[in-house]
């Protein structure tokens, strides 16, 4: 009753008119182009709000952390939009941004220095808010500027949608053991083997499932494949067990079909940078494999397909039936060449295989292939001995000067970039002689 | 009933609390006083349109200028003494009056000013994670006539504008600032030894502008030591500027304006025009720098060299030709004094080689020097390979280094010209020998 009185009391005082405009640090009475962008592209579309200008209470204190550059913003928040924002759309649906995001970009022009020597590139709060660093060296045109952007954004989204719906507690069974709070003195080699992507995965759990989604969309299927081929056999099955786990809660949590979201973020990417195929073929860079089957192939080259169509009918005259031939990218610039024929009556399957030293100049994408003097042994590689002879014109073709590699869609039309991209090698001296075949891993 | 009682008394004790914070103080809601402080700080930057001369001084040091331009729409427009481009193109960022615990004004988006305080090395060098320790947050201190006063809110930087006319306006937008800039570092380049006369007694008082790191000092010699005294300066349209005044012998020293008629510095001393003179040879004796700016003279290997007397390069010779002779066939190279003015020692480290491997023989000495620059070297125990050689060194340490007083003072190489320090025995004045500065 006494409080009552109170609240009274003060209430008969007089209504509250103060005017507060001069201290709200956040009312912008004089908005700039930039602000206006912000509004119609963040603002009123997504109710997430752009803050540029340097405010020390939304950024961790005691640190020196300088604001961007006014002409830096836009650039950034264009591919924040495109390459984060657009696939969510396009794989969760046009509303699922404006549902489950932050509620506030906080933008600082540079790192974020910690004691420890590492620079922090971002920070998310209780999915609210993200801070973006560095944004006064960013760069829309560079693509490992907008990917180390967009990584991290990905990366603290991945938290901010396992508040609102947690991931599965067996995930953080797979690597256990591997948690290790001082990921910065140990190297990425041992964060592999134990079955994380990047070593600062090995924080916790959280961490590590967070950078098990973001890398996977940013590295993209083709690259995330070959680097989970190169680490040692037990981490490969933690990371594809860790790999089938984001996959499903994408689905069960969201209804995302996690594959979808990647491609489009990799299309995202693409338009940032096309995908050069020479820059995307090795173990741990991209495609591991090329496969080609000459004879039901819609258009390999007159050239090649004459060479090999010889060899077949010479085959045949041995009693054996050619069937195609697959290359494998290695370690050390080494290329298998496989051939896979069967005996006549098509009941065994056999391989014949050499290894060719495979020249690629990186910079311009042109490559020889040199037969190796000494080959390994084996069945397969002796089977090569058995049919050299038939298959001689095939192989004068690919030892026979120079290849310039790239995509063949201007030939064939289709998606450059995923798995099952079709890739070309183009005689340097007539680039109407080639030979194409499906890239994978 | 006495519960009752007690808080009805509380009660009325509130209601009487809540009623008096009716009364202001001055008149005025606190929100009231804050807006009147934002829009009086607001109006006074953009009051001045021929905008403002800004004067940084940076918690780590060193001193900068800058031209800053405030609109009423919150944008800045600055040049700044950074560098070459800041100097010359200005660039635009924004800027907002803040009423935070005291009013702020806050360069809220990156310019020029930013570049100091930018955490990344690579941008103006510093330390990673606060380059040179600068703020770009400042709260207001004091408006006082075409000045105000303003202090770091992170780090207490110093911040000082002062309205600039319309005539500085528009050269600063002529490059003025860089032109400025460029004549004075040419000259400073080209003139290494500068110094002052304050006063009648004819002392020469070097000044040193260290333009890469901002910071001006006065040098000069008194009882046979060095005294210095520096401050950060920042680079103005006329000359530089001094963070705070320097004080020789109650004159206080403030800036120095670039006489472009007579091509000199000069500045102004209680009505008095005191210039900056230019010197072929270092202001101060080698003597009072020595373990000061230079640490170490080092005798080249040689047999001859200039500055070196018969007697040194007899004496050279013993020693070289009986370490030679002696069982490890050693070889005599350099020899190099090094100086430690605190510690008062000098350590005499001789190479020698045996065929192509380098070893060292290091001679420690303790020295005593009177005010007009005579050192008295006494020899400690050899150490390391030194041993080898004590024997064989004797003709330049027994009976010179150790036995002798010195003098030690500049020498111009007479075909590179460059500067050399000498040892000059006092008692056997024939005794010299030179080797680089370092």
């Amino acid at each position: 009753m006494c409080a009552l009185t109170i609240l009274a009391s003060c209430k008969r005082e007089g209504t509250l008119n103060a005017n507060l405009d001069a201290i709200d640090q956040n009312i912008i009475t004089n908005k700039n182009a930039t602000d206006i962008w912000l509004d119609q592209n963040f603002l009123n579309p997504y109710n997430i709000e752009t803050k540029y200008r340097f405010d020390r209470f939304e950024l961790p204190s005691g640190k020196n952390i300088t604001p961007p550059s006014v002409d830096q913003v836009i650039p950034a928040m264009e591919m924040v939009r495109d390459v984060w924002i657009k696939p969510y759309e396009a794989a969760g649906g046009a509303d699922f941004i404006k549902r489950i995001a932050p509620r506030q970009f906080v933008l600082a022009g540079s790192a974020e220095y910690n004691s420890n020597g590492s620079i922090t590139l971002g920070t998310a709060e209780g999915g609210r808010k993200i801070v973006l660093y560095v944004i006064n060296s960013f760069d829309k045109t560079n693509i490992s500027s907008v990917k180390q952007m967009i990584q991290v954004i990905q990366h603290e989204y991945t938290h901010i949608l396992n508040q609102t719906v947690d991931f599965t507690p067996e995930y953080q069974t797979v690597s256990r053991g591997g948690y290790e709070a001082n990921w910065t003195q140990r190297p990425l080699s041992e964060a592999y083997s134990l079955g994380f992507i990047t070593q600062y995965a090995r924080v916790s759990p959280v961490e590590d499932f967070a950078e098990q989604s973001s890398n996977m969309l940013m590295m993209g299927r083709v690259q995330y494949n070959s680097i989970v081929a190169t680490v040692p056999a037990d981490a490969q099955v933690k990371l594809k067990k860790k790999e089938q786990y984001v996959v499903d809660y994408f689905k069960t949590a969201f209804n995302i079909d996690f594959y979808k979201l990647q491609k489009e973020v990799q299309l995202a990417l693409f338009k940032v940078s096309a995908p050069v195929l020479h820059r995307m073929i090795g173990p741990g860079v991209g495609y591991t494999t090329l496969y080609a089957n000459p004879s039901t192939d819609s258009n390999q080259s007159a050239e090649f397909l004459g060479l090999w169509n010889t060899a077949k009918t010479s085959m045949t005259a041995g009693g054996f039936v050619l069937k195609d031939f697959a290359m494998t990218f290695k370690a050390n610039s080494v290329m298998t060449l496989r051939y896979t024929f069967t005996n006549a009556a098509g009941t065994t399957t056999y391989f014949a295989d050499a290894d060719y030293n495979m020249a690629l100049n990186t910079t311009t994408g042109v490559t020889t292939f040199t037969l190796l003097t000494t080959q390994p042994t084996g069945t397969t590689y002796s089977n090569m001995g058995v049919i050299n002879a038939r298959m001689a014109g095939v192989n004068s073709y690919f030892s026979t000067g120079s290849f310039r590699i790239n995509w063949i869609n201007q030939i064939i039309p289709g998606e450059i970039g995923f798995l099952g991209s079709l890739g070309a090698f183009y005689k340097t001296t007539n680039a109407s002689s080639y030979f194409y075949g499906t890239m994978g891993n | 009933m006495k519960k009752i009682l007690l808080y009805s008394l509380l009660s009325l004790t509130l209601f009487a609390a809540c009623k008096k914070e009716e009364v202001l103080v001055d008149g005025q809601r606190p929100e009231e006083r804050i807006t009147e402080a934002v829009t009086k700080y607001t109006n006074a930057l953009t009051g001045s349109t021929t905008g403002w001369k800004a004067f940084l001084y940076p918690d780590g040091g060193g001193g900068y200028s800058f031209y800053l331009n405030f609109s009423k729409d919150n944008k800045v427009t600055m040049y700044a003494d950074l560098d070459i481009d800041p100097a010359q193109t200005s660039k635009e960022s924004t800027y907002k009056v803040r009423a935070l615990q005291n009013p702020t004004l806050s360069f809220d988006t990156y310019g020029y000013m930013h570049i100091l305080a930018d955490p990344n090395p690579a941008t103006f060098g510093g330390v990673a994670g606060w380059g040179v320790y600068s703020d770009f947050e400042f709260t207001f201190d004091k408006l006082s006539g075409d000045s105000i006063m303003l202090t770091g809110k992170l780090l207490k930087s110093k911040l000082i504008l002062v309205k600039a006319s319309q005539a500085e306006q528009k050269s600063y937008n002529e490059k003025g600032l860089l032109n400025s800039i460029m004549t004075q570092v040419n000259y400073l380049d080209a003139n290494p030894n500068l110094y002052i006369q304050p006063d009648d007694s004819g002392t020469r008082i070097q000044t040193s502008f260290d333009y890469n790191n901002k910071v001006f000092s006065l040098v000069w010699e008194e009882n046979g030591e060095v005294q210095t005294t520096s401050t950060g300066f920042a680079f103005t349209l006329t000359g530089i500027v001094l963070k705070e005044p320097l004080v020789y012998k109650g004159k206080n020293i403030s800036e120095f304006t670039w006489d472009t008629a007579k091509q000199v510095y000069f500045t102004m001393v209680n009505g008095t025009r005191i210039e900056i003179k230019t010197s072929v040879t270092p202001i101060l004796p080698l003597h009072t720098i020595l373990g000061v700016q230079y640490s170490t003279i080092t005798a080249p290997n040689a047999t001859t060299y200039p500055g070196w007397s018969t007697d040194f390069q007899t004496r050279r010779a013993a020693a070289a030709a009986a370490m030679l002779a002696g069982p490890y066939a050693l070889r005599l190279d350099r020899m190099a004094f090094k100086f430690n003015s605190i510690q008062k020692t000098m350590v005499l480290t001789v190479d020698i080689y045996q065929g192509t491997s380098r070893f060292v023989g290091d001679f420690p000495y303790t020295y005593t020097k009177t005010t007009a620059g005579v050192f008295k070297f006494t020899a400690g125990t050899p150490t390391g390979n030194a041993a080898l050689i004590v024997g064989n060194m004797v003709p330049l340490t027994t009976q010179r280094l150790n036995s002798d007083n010195f003098t030690i003072g500049y020498f111009t190489h007479p075909t590179t010209g460059a500067l050399l320090g000498q040892f000059k025995s006092v008692e056997n004045p024939g005794f010299t020998f030179t080797g680089a500065l370092q």
